[in-house]
């Protein structure tokens, strides 16, 4: 390409005004490293004349500042911001532009819908026999070597020696939760829409291993070390997590066809097919249904694992996903009427205890009512 | 002890002296918006993205570390506001990272001699061509669009991107030159300053 041509797109593209052929002419040309110096002194030319061209008032400024200084502090003390980690109790949602004030009143929202969404523990457990027992709140189970109700169940590893291994399911609805000790002493937070098969013992010299059907749990397991060195495997779909002793998240969910397996404290290991990695503190392994490759991203554990303290945490998380997670809470299906919607991120938190109109509330006012909800018997319409 | 020792203005700024934070504004505030109007192109854009970044400082004033260039922690804070605040953390793009990664150089190479390149540069848009200077201006100082320009002056935009292309080129071959006359003249002094010391 000429000289004049490419010094014509290159003043073009830093005012803005290149088209799309240009733009691609000058990506083309820029992959020429001796071009990389031209493209930079044009740059340059731009940057020292911004020294001259703008009307920047420093007085004004400061004028400017003190306001903000000032919107800040009242922010500051009208939401004390908690970490989730001491039990959030105000939500705090940044909109996507800057953070609003929220002045809301739930006093006059509506009482029923609360209470119609209001999640009730009803989780089911399956004995190896396919008898059925509901875990319903105020009511105890036990059984051989379990104790538990609606919100836990926990296992005892007896010390007679059996081959035979039987495998339990636990089904948790939609609304619902749950906590289990399994007999080796590993816990595990169900979510809510989750179903796990573990054996109601674990036999010496052998592999523990569990497997997460679908949903997402929060594992802190028993150490190798307690238990003759015997490893502890998680199957999800068909990925593999092999654990030493380790605090770990994977969420598995049916509709998100991956799996997001989160580390937060030890080291597990990951297999998918024939790719494998080993996970640090803080990240996050992502695998696709129909892959066999896996994605490493760093990430705030600490977030992703927010939902076993009561809490939705949202990091810059799209509504699309948040709703995601709201319809499992509140079992609601959901419906987007502009598609655009679906792309607002937001941040904060949430004590799960709020009702779902307050929630959609808060997003309403957050987004200065750019998004507004439709809520029909179970299904809430997005506009 | 001054504001010019970084470690000072560093301790000062941490524990809240107004006048610290005066000497950061007036020496900082116009240049970071320059800095800010570079990367999005946009003087009110550039004007509230260092208004939130002075307010971060004194919002977080207790994180500074005094064994940190407060200018170049400042620069990144702008960076860091620009990137986060308005482009919403989208990707960025090859060309785009050419043009970040060109900023951060002039940013780097200009840095000792800015005071006399912004001069430089003055001096010479304003003796530029008369046609090519308002035009220059109007959309440099004005923020007009290349069509707005053709509009407002009655000419084609093919018009407006040859007037604006050549005061580009203007102004970058004395940049050129200009810039190696300056490092010539450094490196003479430090020559004097080695043949003292002998």
């Amino acid at each position: 390409m000429k000289q004049v041509e490419i010094e014509k797109i290159i003043v073009k593209y830093i005012n803005q005004e290149a088209n799309h052929k240009e733009l691609e002419e000058l990506s083309g040309w820029l992959k020429k490293n001796e071009n990389i110096s031209i493209f930079n002194h044009f740059v340059n030319v731009e940057y020292l004349t911004a020294h001259n061209m703008g009307n920047y008032n420093i007085n004004k400024a400061k004028a400017a500042i003190d306001v903000k200084l000032k919107a800040n502090k009242r922010k500051q003390r009208r939401y004390q911001i908690k970490r989730f980690s001491v039990a959030a109790s105000i939500l705090i949602l940044f909109g996507f532009v800057t953070l609003k004030y929220l002045n809301f009143n739930t006093a006059n929202q509506p009482k029923e819908l609360s209470k119609k969404n209001n999640p009730k523990n009803k989780a089911i457990l399956t004995l190896g026999d396919g008898r059925e027992i509901n875990l319903e709140k105020d009511k105890n189970y036990s059984s051989k070597n379990v104790v538990g109700n609606s919100k836990k169940l926990l296992y005892t590893q007896d010390n007679k020696t059996k081959t035979n291994l039987s495998y339990n399911y636990l089904t948790i609805p939609r609304g619902g939760n749950l906590f289990v000790q399994l007999a080796d002493g590993s816990k595990v937070w169900l979510n809510s829409e989750s179903k796990l098969k573990y054996p109601d013992k674990f036999i010496k010299g052998k592999p523990r291993q569990i497997e997460l059907i679908y949903g997402e749990a929060y594992l802190e397991v028993s150490p190798s070390t307690k238990h003759n060195g015997d490893v502890f495997k998680v199957i999800s779909k068909s990925q593999e997590i092999t654990v030493l002793g380790t605090h770990f998240n994977i969420k598995a969910y049916i509709e998100d066809k991956k799996i997001e397996t989160t580390l937060v404290e030890g080291n597990v290991n990951v297999k998918k097919g024939n790719s494998e990695v080993l996970l640090k503190p803080n990240q996050q392994s992502i695998t696709i249904t129909n892959s066999n490759s896996i994605k490493v991203l760093e990430v705030d554990a600490s977030q992703e694992i927010a939902w076993i303290k009561g809490v939705f945490s949202f990091n810059e998380e799209s509504l699309e996903n948040m709703m995601k997670t709201l319809a499992r809470w509140y079992d609601v299906e959901f419906i987007f009427e502009t598609p655009k919607s679906k792309k607002y991120l937001f941040t904060g938190v949430l004590e799960k205890t709020n009702s779902i109109t307050d929630f959609l509330e808060f997003i309403k006012a957050t987004s200065e009512n750019e998004i507004s909800f439709e809520l029909k018997e179970k299904t809430v319409i997005i506009k | 002890m001054n504001f010019t020792n970084n470690t000072y203005l560093a301790e000062q700024l941490k524990i809240g002296n107004t006048k610290a934070y005066d000497y950061l504004m007036h020496t900082f505030y116009q240049k970071l918006c320059a800095y800010a109007y570079t990367l999005s192109h946009n003087h009110d854009t550039a004007e509230d993205i260092v208004q939130n970044v002075f307010v971060n400082i004194w919002v977080k004033k207790k994180k500074i570390n005094p064994l940190f260039p407060i200018k170049n922690f400042l620069y990144k804070l702008v960076y860091n506001e620009f990137i986060n605040q308005y482009r919403k953390n989208k990707p960025v793009e090859y060309l785009e990272k050419k043009y970040f990664e060109a900023v951060d150089t002039s940013v780097d190479n200009t840095t000792k001699n800015i005071e006399k390149l912004i001069k430089i540069v003055n001096k010479e848009i304003e003796s530029l061509p008369p046609k090519c200077k308002q035009i220059f201006l109007l959309s440099k100082k004005e923020g007009l669009t290349h069509t707005e320009i053709a509009e407002y002056l009655d000419v084609s935009t093919k018009t407006i991107e040859g007037h604006i292309t050549r005061a580009f080129k203007i102004l970058k071959d004395k940049l050129d030159t200009e810039g190696k006359a300056i490092f010539f003249l450094l490196f003479n002094l430090d020559v004097f300053s080695e043949i003292k010391k002998l």
